[in-house]
């Protein structure tokens, strides 16, 4: 008899409590799709806000808010009061922040009050933009009502099919708290009426110090995070490939272009002491497109294609170590390399810095043409 | 003496039991402890603590065999004699009360931060201790029961290892082995909070049908948890950059929350509320060995015991209000358990030892 009475209490008290947990309505919450953050100068820094509306009555289904204020979070308290609906985070995807905050200020204060919210994904992307974010975030952008979701979908595919690094929240942090390996991020820009990624911005622990293309992308991908196929093009000399021309070339440079079915890619310490590293990328390709009539019935044409588009590439791609390297921004995680590899190395992200001015690469790229297309 | 056999249970039971008693909510963030002295082979020392425990639940069995079908309790008078072992047996049923203070607060902590900021502590606590109430008093067999319905409903739990794999970076785990011994000891002795648990084997022994396979099952209990331990150690040491790690207190959270299934964004919504079930046979156990503990020693009626117990724990639950509070709490228990459960097990059982081959002497001479 006892039993069921206390049987009895747990069930009343469990459904006369299940009100009890805050409620956030949809109707009643803004949410935050994507955020943006500006200088804003002697007023610290400018926080916007793009919402999102659930409201079917709504001619425009988002909005724009932004406030100045010394933190980030002060900015959304601000914001606040704007609004006649309260603004909640769990829905954010892409924050951008401007290029030139990042340059000067650095990140790392309003990626961490970000990252200390239980509320806000870790999977959220974020970006750099050039010029101001509340330009490209106010702005009524033809093909879509939603600039945040748009960009989302952007970087997002773009990464998970393409050659952008990864670039989320958590990499980011991972990335500035390891001592061997520095953050990539893409970087937005508006363009006409179209918003687009137009490259890479390299970073120094959190201070944004260089740009690189987006075709740079392919090199930095393939020695940091996992990749589908991607596709790449190359230019190469005409005179390496010269004797296998069907007919006779209208431009003095021939371009390939493939794409990746396997990579394996390879850093090794080779002097710990000299700092030499041996960098490795093997490719197995298929090739696309060749920009002359090219004889590819023939192994040897094939050959050779395949010997002067790897030329090319470890040329690139020493330039771009070597870019890195000398910017003492390590995108390429060498200092991960060494400290994995040697002993009791008790590697800062400051000491690796300063250390990796000196190091040395051996960068080497083997391309195999596995097949070219259905037909020869 | 032994209980009614209608209260007995299988032996095969004692594997839920103790590996459901030792995963808790340590789970969630004893990575960033370990790796604070151990930094890449925090998973060695994760190993050498795994491989300790099952040392030391050997030596609990053997001590229990030497005095036949009984309990720590019981094993403590007849060692140590009635004052000394009265005075160990309510050290012991301290010792065992802690821990579910322990365990509500880190919960209630929790819950507040990642899902319900503005939850009343008390409220929770409540709802724990009532649950907790209700399965003591089923007795032994209901929450032996509910141990293996909390292994069943939870194992699965490990294979979201998966998702956190896609952003690993193996070369987290090199150089092995560039740990100093000093650290690794330290290292290792963080994890006797989170492998503590396995200790309601010295109660539950009077209990099995058949006390002769106690030791197969509770060695494969132990096994089960050290994998379990070394998958989520390994997961955070390859996820996280070491000082990333050592910024997220509830490291397993923070892994989890990357998880994103299309209809639920946040996965920590659904982990948290499951974790009850993984607390629950913790709090289960902890308060029926030590209301049975004072049942034994001052023939009282467990159940006032267990109400008595469970108002004082709740009133408990208003002092231990802050971060440091509870973080203090978790430090002064890790080093009592540290000793209590895996040190003296040894001396207990060398003194019995001795106690039995020297009675035996004696008894042989009076004959």
């Amino acid at each position: 008899m006892r039993r069921r009475h206390t049987l009895l209490l747990t069930l009343v008290l469990s459904v006369l409590t299940t009100g009890c947990m805050r409620t956030n309505i949809l109707e009643q919450t803004a949410l935050i799709v994507m955020a943006g953050y500006d200088d804003a100068g002697k007023d610290g820094i400018r926080g916007l806000a793009l919402l999102y509306q659930v409201d079917p009555r709504a001619k425009e289904k988002t909005q724009v808010i932004a406030s100045n204020a010394e933190s980030s979070k002060g900015t959304r308290e601000i914001n606040n009061f704007g609004l006649p609906k309260s603004l909640v985070s769990g829905q954010l995807r892409v924050v951008l922040y401007s290029e030139s905050l990042v340059r000067q200020r650095g990140l790392l204060e309003m990626a961490d009050t970000m990252s200390r919210d239980s509320n806000v994904g870790r999977m959220i992307y974020v970006a750099i933009c050039k010029g101001r974010a509340e330009d490209i975030m106010s702005y009524r952008y033809p093909e879509t009502s939603n600039v945040g979701t748009f960009l989302y979908q952007d970087i997002r595919q773009n990464t998970i099919g393409g050659k952008l690094p990864s670039s989320t929240l958590h990499e980011f942090i991972r990335d500035y708290y390891e001592p061997g390996r520095d953050p990539v991020m893409p970087i937005i820009e508006k363009r006409e009426n179209k918003i687009t990624i137009t490259g890479l911005a390299l970073f120094r622990n959190d201070r944004m110090v260089a740009e690189l293309g987006t075709r740079d992308g392919f090199y930095i991908k393939t020695f940091r995070d996992r990749h589908a196929p991607m596709n790449l093009q190359v230019i190469v000399p005409n005179e390496e490939v010269a004797p296998y021309f069907l007919n006779k070339p209208k431009l003095d440079a021939l371009t390939a272009s493939f794409s990746t079915l396997k990579e394996k890619s390879s850093i090794r310490l080779v002097d710990p002491e000299q700092l030499k590293f041996q960098v490795r990328m093997d490719i197995r390709a298929e090739l696309l497109e060749v920009s002359e009539r090219y004889d590819l019935s023939d192994p040897k044409a094939e050959q050779a294609l395949a010997q002067a588009i790897s030329r090319k590439m470890s040329a690139e791609l020493t330039s771009l170590l070597k870019h890195t390297i000398a910017l003492r921004a390590d995108a390429f995680s060498l200092g991960e390399h060494y400290r994995s590899a040697v002993r009791n190395s008790h590697l800062t992200p400051t000491k690796w810095h300063d250390m990796m001015k000196d190091a040395k690469v051996d960068a080497k790229v083997n391309l195999t043409i596995v097949r070219s297309g259905i037909v020869e | 003496m032994r209980p009614p056999k209608r209260l007995l249970i299988n032996a095969y039971l004692l594997f839920f039991a103790v590996q459901a008693n030792q995963v808790g909510i340590g789970v969630l963030g004893f990575q960033r402890i370990i790796a604070k002295y151990a930094h890449q082979d925090a998973w060695i020392a994760v190993l050498l603590a795994g491989v300790f425990t099952h040392i030391v639940i050997w030596v609990m069995i053997r001590t229990l065999r030497l005095y036949g079908p009984t309990d720590l309790y019981g094993l403590h008078h007849a060692v140590w004699g009635k004052w000394i072992g009265s005075l160990l047996n309510l050290f012991y049923i301290l010792l065992l009360t802690t821990p579910i203070i322990v365990i509500i607060e880190s919960y209630i902590e929790v819950v507040q931060t990642w899902l319900a900021p503005d939850l009343p502590s008390w409220f929770v606590a409540l709802c724990l201790l009532a649950m907790v109430i209700y399965g003591v008093l089923g007795g032994v067999r209901v929450i032996v029961g509910f141990c293996v319905l909390s292994f069943v409903t939870t194992i699965w739990m490990a294979f979201l290892a998966y998702f956190p794999f896609e952003y690993a970076v193996w070369s987290h785990l090199k150089p092995v082995w560039e740990t100093k011994w000093p650290d690794m000891f330290q290292a290792t002795q963080k994890m006797a909070l989170t492998l503590s648990g396995f200790e309601v084997l010295f109660f539950l022994y009077p209990y099995l049908r058949e006390p002769k396979q106690a030791m197969r099952y509770s060695q494969l209990a132990v096994l089960v948890s050290n994998i379990l331990y070394l998958i989520a150690m390994i997961t955070a040491t390859v996820y996280f950059s070491h000082d990333q790690l050592m910024r997220n207190i509830w490291a397993l959270l923070s892994i989890l929350k990357i998880v994103q299934i299309p209809f639920l964004e946040r996965f920590e919504y659904l982990i948290i509320p499951m974790w009850v079930l993984i607390i629950l046979p913790n709090l289960l156990l902890y308060m029926w060995s030590s209301t049975y503990g004072m049942k034994r020693m001052f023939n009282l009626k467990q159940r006032h015991v267990l109400f008595v117990f469970a108002a004082l724990l709740f009133v408990g639950d208003f002092f231990f209000n802050t971060r440091h509070k509870v973080n203090a709490l978790t430090d002064f228990f890790n080093f009592f358990q540290l000793y209590a459960v895996f040190y003296y097990p040894f001396l207990l059982y060398g003194v019995a030892l001795i106690k039995k081959s020297w009675s035996a002497r004696k008894g042989g001479k009076a004959s």
